[in-house]
């Protein structure tokens, strides 16, 4: 498997990583064995939780308080988009109906628009590919760090599996391709400018309104 | 009703082995154990957040939003990211970073100044902290709604139409109404 950069690691154990960072690094903790042990491991100097003093006691919120906004908070959807994430992931994102799907091929391969920080303009996306498909050839116009959540995807001579963290450069192209008997749900995070779909698509996309 | 005594979790004082104990019951929607979790971390969390400079009435939504954050990131827990309260602290951390990151970029949309520029999480002065939370404090749930997908999740308006199944015109007239709404609080301007 391959893993994030030690220091994308460090940053989020010590809590300074923003969202769209912090969600894909969340998706390849579930998946992977090695990195939530360095993540312990960066956790472990630091100071823990501060000791409360009588009037935070005082300020507590009641539990019935918190427990109803728990039951506020339950995901609303149950679709097979929603169920690929993480609970903590979607409990991060907005509603899962609202999501906006962008069909990309006519056999089903889509991605729709989780977050982005507005600050950076980077966004995080939710791609699906189903069996014997690809995602159709794209230039990455900024970096791309990648995750794939189910299946596996092939981008030229490397197979990209369950919990592998892959990073594109800027001005890169390729065409991920699915193999005949297994799909692909994978979270995208881009840099801005984000991406441009190759040939016809390329040219049909940016003459349609988003 | 009586508040369940979690005396037990204490009693050993070994606070994380009781808690790496209630996270497995707390991913499988165990009410109980959460109540206990939070009996646990409720204050330690509290404190964390009113250092950080949270506003009372702020304080106790932050302190609500890491716990339904814990309770949703439950099943994701493993003991080998470390003790329950270093990985319930990362959640606080982050969700106080978030908290501030949007405040910045509403300051920012209201209009109001900010010299110097605050630094990247950081929490504005007191003052503007106070007056901003009462500031949300006063939009409608369709207005803090909108807010939160534009300013929180960094959508375009025509994405939040979208998420909100509303035509583009009206979440721009909601956020409209809503930055209004803020500038008048925060400038001290009347509002009709």
């Amino acid at each position: 498997m391959t893993h994030p950069p030690r220091e994308r690691l460090r940053a989020y154990a010590a809590g300074e990583v923003e969202l769209t960072k912090r969600l894909l690094v969340e998706a390849h903790l579930q998946l992977c064995a090695e990195c939530p042990r360095r993540v312990a491991e960066y956790r472990e100097g630091a100071p823990g939780l501060p000791a409360a003093t009588v009037s935070d006691e005082t300020r507590l919120p009641s539990f019935d308080r918190v427990w109803a906004a728990v039951e506020q908070a339950v995901p609303r959807d149950a679709s097979p988009a929603a169920a690929v994430l993480p609970p903590s992931l979607l409990g991060a994102l907005p509603d899962p109906a609202g999501w906006r799907w962008t069909v990309v091929r006519s056999d089903g391969v889509r991605f729709a628009l989780l977050v982005r920080d507005a600050e950076t303009a980077s966004a995080l996306y939710v791609c699906y590919i189903p069996p014997r498909s690809r995602f159709p050839r794209h230039r990455h116009l900024g970096l791309e760090e990648n995750v794939v959540l189910a299946g596996s995807y092939q981008s030229g001579d490397v197979r990209v599996e369950a919990g592998d963290w892959v990073i594109g450069a800027p001005d890169t192209e390729h065409t991920p391709t699915t193999r005949p008997d297994q799909d692909c749900w994978c979270l995208s995070r881009l840099e801005a400018p984000g991406m441009r779909l190759s040939g016809w698509r390329g040219w049909l996309w940016h003459l349609l309104p988003h | 009703m009586p508040e369940p005594d979690f005396a037990w979790l204490r009693i050993n004082n070994d606070e994380n082995a009781g808690a790496q104990r209630l996270l497995p019951r707390i991913a499988a929607g165990d009410r109980e154990a959460f109540h206990a979790f939070y009996t646990l971390y409720g204050a330690r969390v509290m404190a964390l957040v009113r250092r950080r400079g949270a506003a009372p009435q702020l304080a106790e939504e932050l302190v609500q939003d890491v716990f339904v954050a814990a309770w949703q990131g439950a099943d994701g827990y493993r003991p080998e990211l470390g003790e329950p309260e270093r990985w319930l602290l990362g959640i606080a951390r982050h969700k106080l970073l978030d908290h501030w990151r949007r405040m910045h970029r509403i300051v920012a949309a209201v209009g109001l100044p900010l010299d110097p520029v605050l630094p990247d999480g950081a929490a504005p002065d007191t003052n503007l902290r106070l007056s901003l939370g009462q500031a949300v404090a006063r939009l409608t749930a369709d207005q803090r709604r909108v807010i939160d997908l534009i300013y929180g999740s960094g959508l375009t308006f025509a994405e939040a139409a979208h998420a909100l199944e509303v035509p583009a015109g009206t979440v721009k007239s909601r956020v409209n109404a809503a930055l209004g709404k803020m500038r008048d609080f925060l400038t001290g301007s009347p509002t009709p």
